[in-house]
């Protein structure tokens, strides 16, 4: 199925580029250094275990408006590639649907990012099991991880992938998903906040 | 000013050799440099172009080594790439305006003046005013002209430029061309041996990064005289033609094919004399039977 | 603040969870909840992610319907996204006809001189600059996009403009609040300026590249500097442009909310003075890095990872600015104050980073790509060739500047001032508990009294101080040693007694004094202590400079003179920090067993029922002639010598030991007061305001006098003859009292309440609020605390409140305090008794107090809180909010001693539900109306654990009219108290009038989380 090699194929691509793992790299690190630092508890008087699920749900949050504005050209790239490399009359008018031609990339999109978006968990078990105090440390709790990820990470990662795929494909520039990503990310900073 | 090449090496990461302990010496005029796709012409011409860094030798042109006095030789340069784009939605004279003041002429007038000339040159005058992204391939290969015209150059590299012109901007380009190299030296690089024979003074054949000739255009065809051998066949004789004759280059000729074969006396009936021409000279350095090929022939075989 | 006011909506608007975490869970989940609770996905949580998967599905809708498979020419790269319907690409310009071409006409190539002076150059750089700038701006991306935001941003900063339920008034200082923001503030809608810096930079370093003009530019003569230079300028451009739209943006918020009063040269200082700089700086950064890495992903990666690592430095343990590139003491502004001394060390830091920038411009240059090699290798070959004399001379040059000016500030922040990582401060205090701590319980005299002789020199930023204390032992035991505990930051001097003493321990790091009496000092005797101040700033240190003095404004509070004993205050208390710096866990807060153990006490209004703390304070202070300065106590003279006026200030009562000093241009107003019954003390009321902040002096009076008047009679006499508000330099918006003073922050002057009469006086409220402090005595700062002094304070405004402006006007405070914003609603916590939590102690603690009022009558409540006081003032022994709970209980009725115990020493919640409201008219023409009602009510532990309690008691229910314009309800038809019991119950009542609303306790008196289904329509049946 044409859909499917196109999703491997650009799996395969960008799991080639340095940026793709630097940005992974980078997102373990923070959560590493969010929840080894705890810094959100300075805003507050008590305790909590680091892996409490609010720890991480709150790193997962946090990784991931860093990840839309990091990772906004990996789906930028997938999407623009094409137009940008000049490569577009190859590929436009081999036999494949739009559909399959977009649905493709989309999904190697997403699911790349939701790759990287993996590091956060990764960071925040570095920290928990690798540097804290055991004393800070509770149960291990699966649910913690599986709700941060899934009410947190996998819908950011899709309503981000969605608008930076949106911009970059219809903008026929990779960055224009930053340009994307930056418009959301000042929409929450600035149009509704606390 | 002379431009002198000498001993210039040059490879690449993944392991291929582009310039081999190339040395030439280019006067004023036009030169030619003559090779098939991926001989090491457009290293070469980046080289000159104080864009790419020899990994050995030297290269001077006059007083100024080019390789380490890159901004001198910069404000002596005329430089066409084999491939270039244009800001699309810049107009043509805005664009070319604007690489005047980076080519150095600041005063405005002076400009005005050296744009009005350039756009009239390259038959651009009439769509000075279009967006270049609406310009087609010749007509951006012109404006690309007229960039690397800017400021009189005294060293003028121009890398493939008849590439993408049709046949009458073609001759009128090399018209321009030759102008220029009544006191500027012009290096230009192509694989069409006419753009060599109609204009150069001098030339040099280059493939996989080495100097095969460097002769004057007319010398080296005098030289050929007597050399070549012509024989129109049958396609299906070629095969033994070839094994049997050194042949050079074979055209197709109204069905049938042309065969010049190259030898010091007639390689039997059938084969009349040919006048040579560049051609000829050409694919004899080419096959190895001129030029320095056929000299580290001669060395391997005694 | 939220979206346009409504709070649903933001909630609705959050797209990334990030407002749910930081706002609902943040703030509203207790420290167990933070602890062990699960994410779940309902209510507010699941509708934005429900919203947002919409908008996802919706942009993928839309690219699937906008994208086609249409060669694009080399034309516009948004216009995709705007073009509706109009297919394909732009269509070639037609080819000149060739006609002419085999005309050779003799060819001359003008022979222009070729020039590369330095004014060629300059040319070529404006040149590149202005390309550099309309390829930005002329770009999708560009300023189509600032402008965007820059609307977008007219639309929406308004709603800033609003605190507590009350517009504010758009003063130019307060709204560039909102237009500038330091790189280093990631958590602004302005991350965007560095977060499009990048990108900008990242277009201008490959646009010749990407067009593929790479090699003809790299082959023409120009030098890297000029290009380097061209491109900065064109970004600078750019940043100008924006500084110039958010200059818009904040004049237009200021029209569109009916203010004129632009300070333009304001705007420009701080958007083009102070804001511009610090996004240049950072600009350079992203040329440098992106024109040096020679991908441009990575490139534009790594610009970003400089700025993650810039903005989140702090979490990285780095702190000084002198290590964050761009990084300085933020500047600060306020009406009172101007700049202060705050931009001294932020120029000097920008100088140094300026320096700095330099430096990696002329290291871009060198590193510039330029043609074709890539590789490292050869790059930096190019580099040793690019590094000519002129280069190298300029890299000194920046090198010695960043050393020059990097040691300045160093010798300013870590010479001159004693630099301390946050770390180091944190284990001073914990050391400071280790060494010191033993004497916390060790007897020790008192204070009695402090006279002060305080020179204040405004311009030199300096104090200087002469002064004693007069110490009492007052314990039964003789004292042979006294602990000092002196300010730190600060130089103290010439400690002497008025007896002998050695000294003992004189810890200057730590702030400890031991001193050994000669002869030790008998229950009963007292002892003179005098010391010296000097308060100097030298240089500034990595946090700025002090705000306490400048030039414009002083204000600073008694800490700063040695105390006696150890101080507890400054322990560690956070229990990670303790255990990082080794220490136990403490508790917070004393609980209430402890304080009856006999615990230290205070009070903020400072009187101190033991009598232990309670000193008179003279003092005598000198300031710049044309300023005015305040000390507690009477004004008993003033007078002008060498150009300098003296102030001397003496308390005509004992005040609490706390209390403040001011001295700015003020304007003075002062008026007398006396009791409307004609009996009772006048006092004098005096207002020290910045002139230009005079808008709200009459609601500040207005509220002055309420307060005496009704805090009078309800809770006993005024304790001094003078009530003095003094406003103070700061852009904060908060009032605080001490004895006989209450100050405000400038931003308390913005309050620009409506005048309509459906309007909320709030800075009428909050001043009664400080105002009920000077009645609310002394207690043990123990657990429910805040119960005696927030609650109490609260309830006694909302009687003052209504006094003044009548039930209506009260009951829109009430409303505005059971919004969840500011202050979101706590359900897992403690009773009332034992709470410490701000929900507790603003919000359910005041509608307590209500309801037992509303119930049983104001006069019962208040004279508990009189008898209270009674109490505090005679005591013996610190007051806790038991003494309080005991004195409620002596005037509770028994029928309603379940609600006093509910209310205060349970942590209880009602659920009451209107399930349906109908009626039908009668034969007589009265309407009966038919209640279905559900109650139930629950108490809630610390840990979530919901324990239902059976309800079987009397709870209001009512009748109203229709309800016209700004009003909750219409008039009242029915309001009497119902019998209700747990579970669903039908009431029926008969009303005269056709009623439009009907429901179970309609004011919310009881504590109901589920505020808005108490009442519903009545559904009129035929």
């Amino acid at each position: 199925m044409k859909l499917r090699t196109i999703f491997r194929f650009e799996l395969a691509y960008q799991a080639r580029r340095v940026s793709t793992w630097l940005v992974f790299a980078i997102l373990a690190t923070v959560a590493f250094v969010f929840v080894s630092e705890s810094f959100l508890s300075d805003a507050l008087y008590a305790e909590f275990f680091l892996n409490s699920p609010f720890v991480i749900a709150s790193a997962t949050v946090f990784g991931s408006l860093l990840w839309l504005v990091l990772g906004a050209a990996t789906a930028g790239e997938i999407a623009a590639r094409d137009v940008e490399t000049g490569m577009h009359p190859l590929t436009y008018t081999s036999p494949v649907s739009e559909a399959e031609h977009l649905g493709g990339r989309f999904l190697a999109a997403l699911l790349l990012n939701l790759l990287i978006l993996l590091a956060i968990p990764l960071g925040v078990l570095l920290a928990v099991y690798g540097s804290a105090d055991p004393e800070l440390v509770g149960p291990f709790r699966p649910a913690a991880y599986l709700t941060a990820f899934g009410f947190f990470a996998l819908p950011n990662a899709f309503v981000g992938t969605s608008v930076q795929f949106a911009w970059a494909a219809l903008g026929r520039r990779a960055l224009a998903s930053y340009v994307g990503s930056v418009l959301l990310i000042s929409w929450r900073m600035g149009a509704s906040r606390p | 000013m002379e431009l002198q090449i000498r001993n210039v090496s040059k490879s690449y990461s993944n392991g291929v050799q582009a310039l081999k302990d190339v040395s030439l010496t280019i006067p004023a005029g036009m030169y030619g440099l003559l090779g098939p796709n991926g001989a090491g012409k457009s290293t070469l011409m980046r080289i000159l172009a104080t864009l790419q860094e020899p990994d050995s030798g030297t290269i001077r042109l006059g007083d100024l080594d080019v390789v380490r006095q890159k901004d001198e030789v910069r404000k002596t340069l005329g430089y066409l790439p084999q491939e270039f784009g244009v800001y699309p939605k810049a107009s043509a004279e805005e664009l070319l305006d604007y690489f005047a003041i980076l080519k150095g002429i600041p005063e405005k007038k002076a400009r005005k003046e050296v744009v009005e000339a350039l756009f009239r040159q390259t038959n651009l005058w009439e769509v000075r005013k279009q967006k270049l992204g609406g310009y087609s391939g010749g007509m951006r290969q012109r404006f690309g002209v007229a960039v690397a015209l800017l400021g009189s150059p005294r060293l003028l590299i121009v890398d493939e430029p008849t590439a993408g012109l049709d046949p009458a901007e073609r001759v009128r380009f090399l018209n321009l061309l030759s102008e220029l190299g009544e006191n500027s030296a012009v290096i230009l690089s192509t694989h069409i041996v006419e753009d060599v024979s109609e204009l150069c003074t001098r030339m040099a054949i280059i493939d996989r990064g080495e100097i095969l000739l460097e002769a004057e255009p007319l010398g080296a065809i005098e030289e050929m005289r007597g050399r070549i051998w012509r024989s129109v066949i049958e396609k299906s004789a070629l095969a033994e033609v070839e094994r049997e004759h050194a042949v050079i280059s074979t055209k197709m000729l109204a069905g049938r094919t042309l065969v010049h074969v190259f030898g010091e006396a007639s390689p039997g009936p059938g084969f009349e004399r040919a006048e040579p021409d560049l051609e000829d000279v050409y694919f004899s350095t080419m096959a190895g039977h001129i030029g320095r090929r056929s000299a580290q022939l001669e060395g391997v075989a005694s | 603040m939220y979206y346009l006011g409504r709070r649903d909506v933001a909630a609705l608007l959050d797209v990334f969870g990030h407002l749910y975490m930081t706002s609902d869970v943040v703030l509203g989940w207790s420290p167990i909840e933070k602890g062990t609770r699960l994410i779940e996905l309902e209510g507010g949580l699941l509708q934005s992610r429900l919203v947002w998967l919409g908008v996802a599905l919706a942009a993928l809708a839309f690219t699937y319907t906008r994208f086609g498979f249409e060669h694009l020419a080399a034309s516009a790269w948004w216009s995709r996204l705007a073009r509706f319907g109009k297919h394909g690409g732009d269509a070639h310009a037609p080819t000149p006809s060739g006609s002419d071409i085999a005309s050779t006409a003799p060819i001359s190539v003008p022979d222009v001189r070729q020039a590369f002076g330095f004014a060629s150059c300059a040319r070529q750089t404006l040149a590149i600059a202005w390309d550099s700038f309309r390829s930005i701006a002329k770009s999708r991306g560009g300023l189509v996009v600032l402008a965007g935001i820059a609307a977008i941003a007219v639309i929406v900063l308004p709603q800033n403009f609003e605190n507590m339920g009350t517009p504010l008034l758009p003063r130019t200082e307060y709204v560039l609040t909102f237009l500038t923001a330091s790189v280093t503030q990631p958590f602004t809608q302005w991350v965007i300026t560095p977060l499009f810096i990048v990108l900008y930079a990242g277009e201008l370093v490959w646009r010749e590249r990407e067009a593929g003009l790479g090699e003809i530019t790299g082959a023409a003569p120009v030098p890297d500097w000029v290009r380097f230079l061209g491109k900065f300028l064109g970004l600078s451009l750019i940043l100008a442009v924006w500084m110039a739209l958010l200059m818009a943006v904040g004049m237009a918020v200021q029209v569109r909310m009916g203010y004129y009063k632009f300070e333009i040269g304001l705007y420009l200082k701080v958007l083009f003075g102070l804001q511009l700089p610090e996004y240049l700086l950072f600009a350079v950064l992203a040329l440098v890095v992106q024109g040096t890495v020679n991908q441009k992903y990575l490139g534009h990666l790594l610009a970003l990872l400089a700025y993650v690592v810039i903005a989140f430095a702090p979490w990285l343990g780095i702190d000084h600015d002198l290590l964050v590139y761009g990084s300085a003491p933020r500047w600060t502004y306020s009406d009172m104050r101007g700049f202060g001394a705050s931009l001294g060390p932020w120029t000097w830091f920008m100088l140094y980073w300026g320096a700095w920038a330099l430096l990696l411009a002329v290291v871009a240059t060198v590193l510039w790509m330029r043609g074709l090699e890539g590789s490292p290798r050869v790059r930096l070959q190019l580099a040793r060739l690019r590094l000519t004399r002129p280069t190298a001379v300029a890299a000194a040059t920046a090198a010695g500047l960043v050393l020059a000016l990097g040691g300045f500030v160093f010798y300013n922040t870590n010479v001159l001032n004693e630099y301390v990582t946050p770390f180091e401060r944190a284990e001073r205090q914990a050391e400071y508990e280790r060494r010191f701590g033993r004497y916390a319980n060790v007897p020790q005299p008192r204070i009695a009294g402090t006279r002060l002789h305080m020179e204040i020199h405004p311009r030199r930023r300096e104090v200087e101080v002469r002064g004693s204390h007069h110490l009492v032992n007052r314990t039964p035991v003789p004292i042979d040693t006294i602990h000092l505990a002196t300010a730190p930051g600060v130089q103290t001097g010439a400690i002497a007694f008025d007896r002998p003493a050695t000294r003992v321990v004189a810890d200057q790091e730590l702030g400890h004094a031991t001193y050994a009496l000669r002869q030790p000092l008998q229950p009963g005797e007292s002892l003179r202590l005098s010391f010296a101040i000097h308060l100097k700033p030298s240089g500034f240190r990595n946090s700025g400079v002090g705000r306490s003095v400048t030039a414009a404004s002083s204000f600073f509070t008694h800490d700063f003179l040695p105390q006696i004993g150890y101080d507890p205050r400054r322990e560690l208390f956070k229990p990670s920090e303790r255990r990082a710096h080794g220490l136990s866990p403490r508790r917070l807060f004393p609980s209430l067993a402890e304080v009856k153990a006999g615990g230290d006490v205070t009070g903020e209004a400072g009187e101190d029922f033991t009598g232990s703390e309670r000193i008179a304070v003279e003092t005598v202070i000198g300031t710049d002639g044309d300023q005015t300065a305040v000390a507690p106590g009477l004004l008993r003279r003033t007078w002008i010598r060498g150009g300098r006026r003296y102030f001397h200030y003496a308390t005509d009562s004992p005040i609490g030991n706390e209390y403040r000093f001011f001295s700015a241009r003020y304007a003075v107003h002062e008026e007398r007061w006396t009791p409307r019954s004609g009996s009772g003390q006048a006092v004098t009321i005096q207002v020290y305001h910045h002139p230009r902040h005079a808008a709200n002096l009459g609601r500040i009076l207005r509220s002055v006098r309420a307060s005496l008047e009704h805090n009078s009679r309800e809770f006993g006499p005024y304790p001094h003859s003078f009530i003095r508000l003094v406003e103070n330099p700061g852009s904060g918006m908060g009032a605080h009292a001490d004895a006989a003073t209450v100050d405000y922050t400038e931003g308390f002057s913005r309050y620009n309440p409506a005048d309509d009469p459906t309007g909320l006086d709030m800075p009428f409220a909050v001043i009664a609020h400080e105002m009920a402090h000077q009645w609310g005595g002394a207690y043990a700062l123990a657990e429910g605390a805040p119960l005696l002094s927030e609650s109490f304070a609260w309830y006694a405004a909302m009687g003052v409140v209504e006094e003044t402006y009548g039930r209506a006007h009260l009951e829109r405070l009430r409303r505005f305090f059971r919004q969840p914003s500011p202050i979101p609603p706590i359900r897992q916590s403690v009773p009332l008794l034992r709470a410490m939590d701000p929900y507790a102690a603003y919000r359910k603690g005041p509608a307590a107090f209500f309801a037992l009022r509303e119930y049983m009558g104001a006069e019962r409540v208040n004279v508990a809180f009189r008898r209270l006081r009674e109490k505090q003032r005679a005591g013996a022994q610190a007051v806790t909010s038991l003494d309080l709970y005991r004195e409620l209980q002596a005037v509770t009725p028994d029928s309603l001693r379940y609600l006093l115990h509910d209310l205060l020493a349970a942590n209880t919640f009602w659920q009451l539900k209107t399930e349906r409201a109908s009626a039908q008219q009668t034969a007589a023409g009265a309407w009966q109306v038919t209640l279905r009602l559900r109650a139930r009510k629950v108490t809630v532990d610390p840990a979530g654990v919901e324990t239902e309690v059976p309800m079987n008691e009397w709870v209001p229910i009512g009748v109203f009219a229709p309800s016209g314009p700004g009003r909750e309800y219409g008039g009242t038809l029915y309001l009497r108290p119902h019998r209700i019991r747990t579970g669903q119950q039908t009431i029926v009542v008969t009303v005269p009038r056709k009623p439009a609303d009907a429901g179970i306790d309609p004011y919310l008196l009881l504590i109901d989380l589920e505020r808005f289904d108490n009442v519903e329509e009545v559904e009129i049946e035929e």
